[in-house]
């Protein structure tokens, strides 16, 4: 069987679930007729041929120190902006969602701030659930992926509070905003990398495709 | 592939049900949620702290969570007596002090001692060899808890105990408060090589002697099959115990650990922030040679602490903890 031109993604792999997303990614990449090419990527030079970005779950602050203090910080940064500006597509995750925000806040110490990417117009709660003993599990309903529930696997979660005009609400209730997308970017507050259900990362595809 | 075992029912226990809000079912404490969250971990530094002082620097290095204890492991051998967990207090104050997870240590087989930590609402449990163990031959039963559990390992036979205990993450002792790197390395080669030999028996299809070998390490038969067929332990696994220099870290992180604990080897140096903040970027990049270099390069050996070695050592943490 011929492959289809084929699709370059990668995942920030300065801290957390890497693997896991890698793993997903690939199996939709095989399902879709791609190479299963999945990279880790840590340094800007590797942004550079990617077509979609993903960013993992894991710590922010450890993941915005590393990307913005620390030897490859700015150059790393501006990669991925510059990147963005050309139709690069990305994927954010949990604390990927947190490092996608123009505005984000903590529940548990109040003055936390920090902004790292500021390429969606979000504003974010981080730990907005509590610490991890009250992190959950629940089904939602996301009229994009079809009517079967997605399962919501919430761990510290962040919370989307507002978004601009400008800015897809793809799943919400009353008060919370658990996934958005505005044009190429994507930004879910839970880990559809530890479940069995592929339809976020497929749906990511298109949005690479498109 | 025949799993011999039905399924375990107690992998069941510790979900219950709360409300959010009037119309939706969220369910708390279930296995995904306490292994998913070690794996947030991943690619981080857990540092050893006892002050909320020290936690503000963790934090401020780029630690992924903190482990809170009264003493670290090096002043817990010079003390001597019974070592126990942090006092409340402290653990609480850090809990509102810092926003990245705090973890607690309790001792080996107290129940109770783990409940109380759980209460205190820290994110993650230790049942700690570094602690004097309360239980000699028995471990916590840590499915009924909502709070996921971290457990020390020596060889893949205790890990594979703890697991089926239900710990959420694993991670190779190493021996505490010693500044010297080669017990950890020691632990992380074993498992390794452990678990490579009953990958091959797996792919070779003997199943008589993955039995034979589950029973030799007295864990249960499906923990092994499920170890064998992927290839790596079923939890997140970090490298503990010893841990001083960046590239110490970075030798770990070669090794297949998924991350990195550092105990006395921080706080018991005299350039703790600089230290703190090298061993994270090594430990991030332990796959470019030059940017351990760099980490290498913002520390000084002169500050480090003092190293302990096998034949000094009075008091053998790693030995602690039931052999069943």
């Amino acid at each position: 069987m011929s492959k289809k031109k084929s699709i370059a993604i990668g995942v920030l792999a300065v801290q957390g679930d890497v693997l896991e997303h890698v793993n997903m990614m690939n199996e939709v990449l095989k399902k879709n007729g791609y190479k299963p090419n999945t990279i880790w990527v840590k340094k800007p030079e590797e942004i550079e041929l990617l077509d979609g970005l993903i960013i993992p779950g894991g710590e922010s602050t450890v993941m915005s120190r590393l990307v913005s203090e620390m030897r490859f910080g700015d150059k790393l940064i501006n990669k991925i902006k510059e990147k963005v500006k050309n139709g690069l597509a990305i994927f954010g995750t949990c604390a990927g969602t947190i490092m996608l925000s123009k505005t984000s806040s903590d529940n548990v110490v109040k003055e936390f701030s920090q902004t790292i990417l500021e390429l969606m117009d979000i504003e974010v709660v981080r730990n907005k659930y509590g610490r991890q003993q009250k992190s959950f599990e629940k089904e939602l309903l996301i009229d994009v992926l079809g009517k079967k529930p997605f399962p919501g696997v919430f761990i510290r979660a962040p919370i989307i509070t507002s978004v601009k005009k400008n800015v897809e609400v793809l799943c919400r209730n009353s008060e919370e905003i658990f996934a958005a997308k505005q044009d190429k970017l994507l930004a879910v507050t839970f880990h559809p990398e530890l479940t069995h259900d592929f339809r976020f990362h497929e749906y990511f595809l298109k949005l690479i495709q498109s | 592939m025949k799993n011999l075992f039905p399924e375990r029912s107690y992998m069941k226990t510790g979900e219950s049900i709360h409300q959010l809000t009037p119309d939706e079912k969220v369910t708390r404490g279930t296995n995904r949620m306490k292994r998913g969250f070690a794996r947030m971990t991943k690619g981080g530094v857990i540092m050893d702290v006892t002050s909320v002082e020290q936690a503000h620097i963790a934090e401020d290095a780029g630690s992924v969570a903190v482990m809170v204890l009264d003493k670290l492991p090096i002043d817990v051998r010079r003390a001597g007596g019974v070592a126990r967990p942090a006092s409340i207090p402290i653990i609480c104050d850090i809990l509102e002090a810092i926003t990245i997870p705090v973890m607690a240590k309790c001792r080996l087989g107290h129940t109770y001692e783990a409940k109380v930590l759980q209460e205190t609402g820290a994110d993650c449990i230790d049942e700690s060899e570094v602690l004097t163990p309360a239980d000699e031959l028995r471990h916590i039963w840590k499915w009924d808890f909502t709070a996921p559990f971290v457990c020390g390992a020596l060889d893949l036979g205790s890990a594979l105990r703890r697991i089926d205990e239900g710990a959420a993450m694993i991670r190779t002792k190493g021996e505490p408060g010693t500044g010297n790197v080669a017990e950890a390395i020691r632990h992380i080669r074993l498992v390794n090589g452990e678990i490579n030999e009953i990958k091959r028996l797996l792919e070779v299809e003997d199943y008589q002697q993955l039995l034979f070998r589950s029973r030799e390490m007295t864990c249960s038969y499906d923990t092994v099959l499920e170890t064998a067929k992927i290839g790596r332990l079923p939890v997140v696994n970090f490298a503990a115990g010893g841990i001083t220099t960046p590239a110490d870290a970075a030798q770990m992180m070669m090794l297949s650990a998924d991350g990195i604990f550092v105990g006395s080897g921080i706080f018991k140096s005299e350039d703790p922030m600089q230290r703190a903040s090298a061993v994270v970027l090594a430990t991030s990049y332990w796959d470019s040679p030059e940017v351990v270099y760099e980490a290498q390069e913002m520390v000084s050996e002169q500050k480090a602490m003092m190293g302990l070695t096998g034949s000094e050592m009075k008091l053998k943490m790693q030995e602690r903890g039931a052999k069943l």
